[in-house]
């Protein structure tokens, strides 16, 4: 190494106050923000950046979020790298240069001392609408960016502490909830605020001239973390494909392709192979790619190496482009949580046989969003737009978890008496599918179920549910785990759902949506009497 | 205490009953106190509570007027699962909601995690046919043979304790009163718990975790209180027992025994009280409960003489940053509780360099066997304990009045060992940067309830004790801004203080689900109050207290409509009108404001939960203080800033009300040490106290 050597005490200490740091701007961001998605679910991050956009630290984050900032930092200074100035903020989330798809906003304000640049602090929020065809931007059924909404490239969003009128007017227009997207930004100004002033003290603290150094020292440290973990990961390429059932428009499967190549202390995972991008809205921006690929890895790595750009230098992710996981624009992309999801799948997959000791089999949850929108009894419009999760595939050492959030997005349920209070939706049930767990010598978690009664008088079902032709997978000779259903029950009769769909229900309808199970681990013939034993018991396994 | 014998329950007592220790504050009618440290004697603590109060000078032990109590024992049932065998009956289709939860995990990234497992297997969840919709309208009525049939399957199972929870009962009990009924009869000798009776609040998961909590520990504590009870009569007394809630409160032992769910954790609840009377007193109206023990540190907010409340607590719960954000970690009590952030650091954290030289205190603790390495019973690794002795703040003979040896070369070979050498350093500058760290850590615990919940802790006094408390609390101060640190006489059992002088209350909370714009909102509000000060009055009565000593506090948890978050809004005393709407609903807009930054004044706001609480103050004199001077203050070196330096050793009674000592400087008590690092002052402050100030 050729910087100049940074006292080992004196990084530790600002590495711990840049974690503390992010974390504080990350709980400003959910304390104040107004959505309930941002609060409930905390689908944003918060990152400090140096001068040149490296990612020096990132806070209490949705692990999906993982590599992106990065990519956002490098289009907003190729747009504004040579005109930063103090009290200015700027805004993007073009999938296509550094965003991820249109509901992430992305922020980042420089960070000046005495017309010094300190570095930048940045924050993700997934906003409750960004206009387009379909509420909530999540919609699979688009087919062009264009139709999923208002897409900002960089662009200035305040001018030396000055809102820029024009851009403000111009989202406010264009979204359905202005109140809450605006709502929602100014909390990321607002989390921004508690950055600048921390990267100030901490300026005062170690000198301004020392933040670089320190910066990299800290970002060495990482690296030195990962790639002494890496090194441990036995060298060799390791394969994987996962599959989508499909992308609502045309037939499927579509697979998403893994290889990972480990070669002492660097580690490649590469797309090649995957499926060309599709016509649906689950197109996956490179940028989420890489996200979903760092998150995996860092599951087989010590959890306390640091969240930056440090740890990710020895892994090199690559996704040719015009595929499902890099798309050429304009495809849509709104949709891309499930491919997200899938990726996490495959990558860990290959995982699991560079280090079979660490990495469980496929889990089951994030696949499904459902969305119900209608007018209750006094016009006003309603919606319940919810994601649902049901458990971890089972692992080297044990089951896997029933009733646990996806292991790259760690969201919350919706308690079904706040559903009922507020909403014309009764919840009939909401209960684990014995038998639906891959078996193996540890099982796979259990699906979950969930019924819909609509009390209103007509409302629109959007479901976007995959996992319905093959089920998540089991390693080591485990069983992979239950499909999903969907199910219309109307006046007695049972109508099965395509996994992703858009349909009517009127009054008394009950729409039953099954999960997925999670796959198991190791041959069922190994699994112990007494567990098996237990799960009879339990009856959470009904057969003998 | 006067001539001619004592006066028949002329003391009061405070027993604060821990794993490893019983602390016991006695005190006359005049605050004349005695504060004793004993061994707990597990799992028999009744033992050692009598024996403590022997030997804290109550004689005869008749002359005991109240036994003021707070116990880990119920919590300790949960966290090694050592409660009843149990069984859920609910909805049919909602017996996993225990199991399920709210989904979510409490660390990234870690895959080995791993549920507790639910307090009720699920054999023993039992659905039954039945519903009511959130309006309260009965749907399908309560089928009494399906009711039977999991009330028989629970019998076969031998159930000790049932607890009952209905899809929103919290709206219409009927059922659940209807299945009490049904298991009272069928299970005489069961434990039962029916959510609309412990908590009748909205959202299933909540209720029924707080529900099941409830039920399980019932058994547990009735007999723990049976026990104690004896042991007390035996030898001479018939004292009261008033055991301490999470809220703050204590409450009589009967009603101790049947809502056990609301006494959980109750050790760091006393010394936050401690630090509410102790602000009262002084009046401080921002101050920073700061205690730090042998394993964990914990933080709370005391505003205006009252602890910051909080609406749900986590038994077993992690011990990082996040965990209070995330959850998922433990067994959730949705009963409000004296908001406490706690962290994995304390005197015997570990402090470890890693791999790529990375330095981390705790959260992996030396536990109170083999201890730090200076303590010479075998702990090899290096602790924070270790750190402090290395660095000379802490000497041997402060702890305990030397009872407890401690050996500063094994500490300096351990910090050697463990820490400098792998930081290519030497062992002062090693023991410097990890005590700086560990400071940083402490810090990012007392912003958890400071930044955390939108308040600026810079402008507070840091009220520090525990064993640790003292000694770290100007270096906790510093990163957050803090300038004022007060450390209380006796730090190490000040918890069993603040125990002796709180207040008896009830509580009692419903979900109405009041829209304030409805036109029969005032009404609506002013009925559900009135039931609800009934029943805290009833409660009161039930314990042999007058309804009239009682001082009422009504608050509305409110969101606007469609959020998924309450925040608390007082309302006023006095008959509900119009008038006392607007004015919750100013409340709870600048509070909103407060902590979100805008407010919606277009928007509905809802009641979602009201809480009544009924106090009865505990008219308890403060407890007077006699200072210690040291026979001989003497200096040593020790670590500051890069070199030793000279630092003089003091005790309380040495110190100037006017005249302030500079630092660096060292004061020992009998269980604690306070170090007064350079650019800090120390002058002898109110009460006993000591306090460190730095900056202008």
């Amino acid at each position: 190494m050729t910087r100049p050597r940074v006292d080992p005490i004196q990084r530790e200490l600002f590495r711990h106050a840049v974690a503390a740091l992010v974390d504080e701007m990350a709980v400003a961001l959910v304390r104040t923000a107004r959505s309930t998605n941002l609060k409930n679910s905390m689908d944003l991050s918060a990152a400090l950046c140096d001068p040149a956009g490296r990612l020096i630290a990132q806070g209490l984050t949705l692990p999906l979020h993982l590599g992106s900032v990065p990519d956002a930092m490098r289009a907003f200074l190729a747009r504004f790298g040579g005109e930063l100035r103090e009290g200015d903020v700027y805004v993007l989330n073009d999938p296509y240069a550094g965003g991820t798809h249109l509901p992430d906003l992305y922020v980042a304000q420089p960070v000046f001392l005495r017309r010094r640049l300190l570095g930048h602090v940045v924050t993700i929020a997934h906003h409750t609408d960004v206009g387009g065809k379909t509420a909530g931007g999540n919609g699979c059924d688009a087919t062009e960016l264009y139709q999923e909404g208002l897409c900002l490239p960089p662009v200035r969003l305040m001018r030396g502490g000055q809102p820029v009128e024009h851009v403000w007017r111009l989202i406010e227009r264009n979204v359905r909830v202005p109140g809450q997207v605006l709502g929602d930004l100014r909390a990321q100004l607002a989390a921004g605020h508690v950055g600048a002033r921390g990267l100030l003290a901490l300026a005062d603290t170690h000198g301004p001239r020392r933040l670089a150094d320190l910066a990299s020292a800290v970002l060495d440290y990482a690296e030195a973390r990962a790639r002494l973990a890496i090194r441990d990961i036995p060298d060799g390429v390791y394969r994987f494909t996962d599959y989508l059932d499909d992308d609502g428009i045309d037939p499927g499967p579509i697979p998403i392709q893994v290889e990972l190549r480990v070669r002492g202390e660097r580690l490649a995972v590469d797309f090649a192979g995957s499926s060309p991008q599709v016509r649906g809205a689950i197109n996956c921006a490179q940028s989420f790619t890489k996200s979903a690929a760092y998150a995996c890895v860092r599951c087989v790595l010590p959890p306390d190496i640091p969240n930056n750009e440090g740890y990710a230098r020895p892994i090199q992710v690559t996704a040719p482009a015009g595929t499902i996981v890099n798309p050429r624009p304009p495809a849509a992309v709104a949709a891309r949580g499930l491919t997200g999801f899938r990726i996490a799948n495959a990558v860990l997959g290959a995982l699991a046989q560079a280090a079979p000791d660490r990495v469980p089999a496929a889990e089951a949850g994030g696949d499904t969003g459902v969305s119900l929108a209608g007018y209750d009894a006094n016009g006003d419009p309603f919606v319940l737009l919810e994601f649902l999760f049901a458990s971890w595939g089972g692992r080297p050492f044990a089951d896997g978890v029933d009733g646990a959030s996806s292991v790259v997005v760690n969201f919350s349920n919706n308690p079904v008496e706040v559903i009922e209070a507020e909403l014309p939706i009764a919840i009939d049930r909401y209960q684990f599918v014995p038998d639906s767990g891959g078996d193996g010598q540890y099982r796979g978690g259990l699906a979950i179920k969930r019924h819909y009664r609509l009390l209103a008088e007509r409302a629109a079902l959007q479901l976007r549910s995959d996992r319905r032709t093959r089920g998540p997978y089991g390693l080591q000779g485990g069983q992979p785990g239950a499909t999903s259903r969907n199910t219309l029950v109307r006046n007695g009769r049972r109508i099965e759902l395509a996994g992703k769909t858009t349909t009517t229900m009127r009054r008394g309808d009950v729409f039953e949506h099954q999960t997925a199970g999670a796959g198991g681990w190791g041959p069922p013939a190994k699994r112990s009497e007494d567990a098996r034993r237990k799960d009879r018991e339990a009856g959470k396994v009904s057969r003998p | 205490m006067t001539a001619g014998g004592p006066v028949p329950g002329a003391f009061r007592a405070a027993a604060d009953v821990g794993g490893t220790f019983t602390d016991i504050v006695a005190a006359d009618a005049e605050g004349a106190a005695v504060r004793h440290k004993t061994l707990s004697t597990p799992p028999d603590f009744d033992a050692g509570v009598v024996a403590g109060l022997a030997a804290s000078g109550i004689e005869p032990l008749s002359a005991l007027g109240r036994l003021m109590h707070a116990s880990t024992a119920a919590t300790n049932a949960i966290l090694e699962r050592r409660g009843p065998r149990i069984g859920l009956v609910t909805t049919e289709g909602f017996r996993d909601v225990l199991e399920i939860g709210r989904l979510r995990y409490p660390r990234l990234y870690d895959l080995s995690w791993s549920r507790p497992e639910p307090l009720v297997e699920r054999r023993l969840r039992l659905g039954v046919t039945e519903r009511i919709a959130a309006d309260g309208s009965v749907v399908t009525t309560l089928d009494p043979a399906s009711a039977a049939r999991a009330i028989e399957q629970l019998r076969c199972a031998d159930v000790e304790a049932v607890a009952i929870c209905l899809l929103n009962s919290y709206v219409n009990d009927q059922h659940e009163r209807e299945v009490e009924r049904q298991v009272r009869a069928a299970l005489p000798h069961a434990a039962v718990s029916r959510s609309s009776a412990v908590l009748p609040l909205i959202r299933e998961y909540d209720r029924t975790s707080t529900t099941v909590i409830n039920a399980y520990l019932q058994p547990v504590v009735g007999a723990y209180l049976r026990r104690l009870r004896a042991a007390l009569r035996r030898a001479g007394s018939r004292a009261p027992i008033l055991m301490l809630q999470s809220s703050g409160g204590v409450m009589p032992a009967a009603e101790a025994a049947e809502l056990p769910a609301f006494c959980l954790e109750s050790g760091p609840t006393a010394g936050v009280l401690g630090a509410a009377r102790l602000a009262r007193g002084l009046r401080l109206p921002r101050v920073l409960a700061f205690d730090m023990g042998g394993t964990t540190a914990k933080a709370a907010v005391v505003l205006d003489g009252a602890p910051a409340i909080a609406p749900e607590l986590e038994i077993g719960g992690g011990l990082h940053v996040g965990a209070r954000l995330t959850r998922g970690a433990g067994y959730l009590l949705r009963t409000p509780t004296i908001d406490l952030a706690e962290i994995g650091a304390g005197g015997g954290s570990l402090v470890r360099v890693d791999r790529a030289g990375g330095i981390a205190v705790g959260p992996d603790s030396a536990g109170a066997d083999p201890g730090p390495a200076c303590y010479g019973r075998g702990g090899r690794e290096a602790t924070l304990t270790d750190v402090s002795v290395a660095l000379g703040h802490v000497s041997g003979a402060a702890l305990l009045g030397g009872a407890l040896a401690i050996d500063a070369a094994k500490a300096e070979d351990a910090v050697g060992r463990c820490i400098a050498r792998p930081l290519g350093t030497a062992v002062p500058q090693a023991a410097e940067a990890a005590r700086q760290i560990a400071a940083a850590q402490l810090a990012r615990a007392v912003r958890a309830v400071t930044s955390e919940r939108g308040v600026d802790p810079a402008g507070f006094t840091l009220l520090a004790f525990g064993g640790g408390g003292p000694g770290m609390a100007a270096a906790v101060a510093e990163p957050l801004g803090v300038r004022r640190v007060l450390v209380p006489p006796g730090p190490g059992v000040f918890s069993a203080d603040g125990l002796l002088g709180a207040d008896l209350r009830w509580m009692a909370a419903h979900s109405p689900l009041i829209d304030l714009d409805a036109p029969d909102a005032a009404d609506r509000l002013g009925a559900a109050l009135r039931q609800l000060r009934g029943r805290c009055a009833a409660l009161a009565s039930a314990g042999g207290y007058r309804p009239r000593e009682l001082t009422f506090e009504a608050v509305a948890e409110c969101r606007y409509r469609g959020q998924s978050f309450e925040l608390p809004a007082p309302v006023p005393p006095g008959r509900v009108t119009r008038r006392t709407l607007a004015e919750v609903r100013g409340v709870f807009e600048a509070a909103h404001e407060a902590a979100y930054g805008h407010r919606d004044p277009d928007s509905p706001v809802i009641a979602a939960a009201l809480r009544v609480t009924a106090a009865r103050p505990s008219g308890a004199a403060p407890l007077g203080r006699q200072l210690e001077r040291s026979p001989r203050p003497t200096t040593r070196p020790a670590w500051f800033g890069g070199r030793w330096r000279p630092t003089p050793v003091l005790m309380r009674g040495d110190l100037s009300a006017n005249r302030p000592l500079p630092g660096p400087a060292v004061i020992e008590d009998y269980d604690a040490t306070t170090v007064v690092p350079p650019a800090w002052r120390c002058t002898r402050g109110p009460a006993g106290t000591l306090l460190l100030e730095t900056g202008a």
